[in-house]
């Protein structure tokens, strides 16, 4: 079913539609409150540009559906095959961001976590040798620690687990 | 002109240059860090300008201020992450140009185009600081509103092949542009009860995550072995790392039209450099005989982006100079330095504190003469960086752009968001949507929606409604430029069609998308 391009696209678009639909009767009406008695004259509504962009975007895909349907010879844009894949390497990268942004900074701060994410995702890309291993995560670790602590006093997260060790042993 | 001699002596003294060649080095260092901006940059030094005379220590703000800006566009043409959000339209171009191996040529033109945007628009502070005040002063919420609503629908020729995916794009960048506090009423908006979204979505999280984060992830798709090669290659061809005086020449039309641009910007508060720039590559790329080249690394690309950018930093001065209006965060600034150091900004100026003033104007002119000679430097330098192994690289960048990505908010949901950002736009990668046309509709969505709302509340207290904005002359000329704009882009584009039309052929087209 999705072996050609117009298929990969007309799924892109009714997900994208879907999206749209979504937004309208779900995103908008649960995020946004408009004020009462704001209309025109007070510079419109907070949803009235939310709606009005979600709408132009509508139209642009429904058009653009339309076309594809009723010309079979519209051109595609996508990238080949190879590029669309996701491989395991790609994913065990997103899977080490994703934990260094959303838990090891939070828990364990800034600075051991950035000596973890350097080493893991280099290792994931290949680096083998102990002193490439160790040497870049100490230098930029430790040059982000000199640079913003020091020369800037922009002090970067401590973590929820460490912060209190450390104003335990500063007490 | 006994003020102005005296002013430039003391802008010739020893410890003037020395304060401006400090600030350069600084900015241009600080500008290559991915989230440290020139603002930030700026704002670290304030503090130290207390104990330093005006005529050093504002020179050395505002070397820091040059230097930054062009620093910001070493990062983004050698790893596509830019210092600084002024130079994500560097990128288009400059990434491309060095992935060809020709990142010396693209770097040397940035140095030049920053150097000649930036000695452009302190020419224009100089001489015409109370006409191009004058001008900016007409400008207002109907102006600003029809500037960037012309700015979208003419950088949507920055959408590439597939026009739909680029309108789509844009429109979700003007989506995200809506998260946070309702620039009227100020209710929360889309956010649906976070604290955090209430601030709105930083613009510095989303430029490092769409732009350097999503390109990290696709370098790391390579096999093992291609992670071991060098970052980025040069070419050992002595025409690729050089910017030789026929390209310059070619270039020179772009050049002044961008500097124009980006002086005429940044004399008007609240736009910016980085509108400045994506306007000026857009306009580049309208009047080029070869648009179809942009993108894919036209060093014009590149010049057009820059010196735009770089004129934003003296023209920015004006409005500050002529009524203590600061147009930016880093204008703002810098009044707090000339506050600490006792002189208030405003017509007054001229005839409170000429020595001091021109000994300043003095030092903007210098200041330029240093970064083009410190910039070869940072070039040199910069070169060593990227010839370390992609897979030791990338992994650093990463960490480097989460530190700058959390300096300015001082929140860790901002490295959230560049990693969320950077999935986002690995993501439109491989469904072939482009990510550029995002970042314009999310930089400039808050200004038009702001700009047109204001014009609506103005409007509803105008006996001619809407009609008002027609009494405007800004607003007329603006309009007429922008139609003149409009006519020449479709008469090209219809050349251009009648050119190019393929035979027929019995099948249909697949377009493969350029990365």
């Amino acid at each position: 079913m999705l072996a050609t391009p117009r298929h990969r696209e007309a799924l892109l678009l009714i997900a994208l539609l879907a999206g749209v639909a979504g937004t309208v009767f779900w995103v908008v009406p649960a995020s946004v409150d408009d004020p009462e008695g704001f209309g025109y004259a007070q510079g419109l509504p907070p949803s009235f540009t939310v709606y009005l962009v979600a709408l132009l975007g509508g139209v642009v895909m429904l058009v653009r559906l339309l076309r594809l349907w009723r010309n079979p010879r519209l051109d595609v844009v996508e990238v080949d095959a190879g590029e669309r894949r996701l491989g395991s390497q790609a994913l065990w990268i997103i899977v080490v961001c994703l934990l260094f942004a959303f838990l090891l900074i939070p828990k364990v701060g800034f600075y051991p976590s950035s000596l973890l994410f350097i080493v893991t995702a280099s290792l994931i890309l290949g680096e083998r040798r102990p002193l490439f291993l160790t040497a870049p995560p100490i230098l930029v670790t430790g040059g982000l620690y000199l640079a913003f602590e020091h020369a800037f006093s922009i002090f970067l997260p401590r973590g929820d687990w460490v912060e209190p060790l450390l104003a335990n042993l500063g007490g | 002109m006994e003020h102005i001699i005296d002013g430039m002596l003391l802008a010739a003294s020893p410890e003037a240059l020395i304060a401006v060649f400090v600030g350069l080095i600084a900015g241009q260092i600080l500008g290559a860090v991915p989230g440290l901006t020139a603002s930030m940059a700026v704002a670290l030094l304030v503090p130290y300008t207390y104990y330093l005379d005006p005529w050093i220590g504002i020179p050395m703000l505002l070397g820091m201020f040059k230097g930054s800006l062009f620093g910001s566009s070493i990062t983004a043409i050698l790893v596509k992450t830019p210092g600084a959000p002024a130079a994500a339209a560097t990128v288009l171009d400059g990434y491309p140009l060095a992935q060809q191996g020709k990142g010396g040529k693209a770097m040397k033109m940035a140095l030049y185009s920053s150097v000649f945007g930036d000695a452009f628009s302190d020419i224009c502070l100089i001489l015409a600081a109370g006409s191009l005040a004058a001008i900016a002063l007409h400008f207002g919420p109907p102006e600003y509103m029809l500037l960037t609503a012309f700015s979208l629908v003419t950088l949507s020729a920055l959408s590439g092949r597939s026009l739909w995916k680029g309108l789509v794009a844009v429109l979700l960048g003007m989506g995200i542009g809506m998260i946070g506090l309702d620039p009227i009423a100020a209710t929360p908006r889309l956010t649906f009860g976070s604290l955090e979204l209430e601030e709105g979505i930083g613009l510095i999280p989303m430029l490092i995550g769409m732009l350097a984060v999503s390109e990290a992830l696709r370098q790391m798709e390579q096999p093992l072995h291609k992670l071991a090669r060098q970052t980025v290659s040069f070419s050992r061809e002595w025409a690729d790392n050089r910017v030789s005086w026929p390209e310059f020449r070619r270039c020179l039309p772009t050049l002044t039209k961008s500097s124009g641009m980006g002086t005429l910007i940044g004399a008007m508060p609240g736009l910016g450099a980085t509108v400045a720039a994506f306007l000026a590559y857009g306009e580049a790329k309208r009047a080029s005989k070869h648009p179809e080249r942009f993108g894919k690394g036209e060093i014009e690309g590149v010049a057009a982006a820059e010196a735009a950018n770089n004129a934003v930093s003296g023209s920015n001065m004006i409005p500050l100079l002529a009524f203590g209006i600061p147009g930016d965060v880093a204008a703002a600034l810098i009044m707090g330095a000339f506050l600490i150091q006792g002189i208030t900004l405003g017509p007054v100026v001229f005839q409170e504190n000429p020595i001091e003033i021109y000994a300043i104007f003095a030092a903007l002119l210098i200041a330029n003469f240093f970064n083009l000679i410190l910039g070869h430097g940072l070039i040199r330098m910069a070169r060593r960086v990227v010839g370390v192994p992609k897979r030791l690289l990338f992994p650093a960048v990463l960490v480097i752009a989460s530190a700058g990505a959390y300096a300015l908010r001082g929140s860790v949901f901002d490295i959230q968001l560049v990693f969320l950002f950077g999935l986002l736009g690995y993501g439109m990668g491989k469904l072939a949507i482009p990510t550029v046309p995002l970042l314009i509709g999310f930089i400039l969505m808050p200004i038009l929606e702001e700009n047109f709302r204001i014009t609506l509340l103005l409007a509803s207290s105008h006996d001619l409604n809407l009609g008002f904005v027609l009494q405007r002359p800004a607003f007329l000329s603006l309009l007429a430029i922008m139609g003149l704009a409009a006519f020449l882009l479709i008469r090209r584009r219809r050349a251009f069609r009648m050119a190019t039309a393929p035979e027929p052929e019995s099948q249909p087209q697949t377009k493969r998308a350029e990365p």
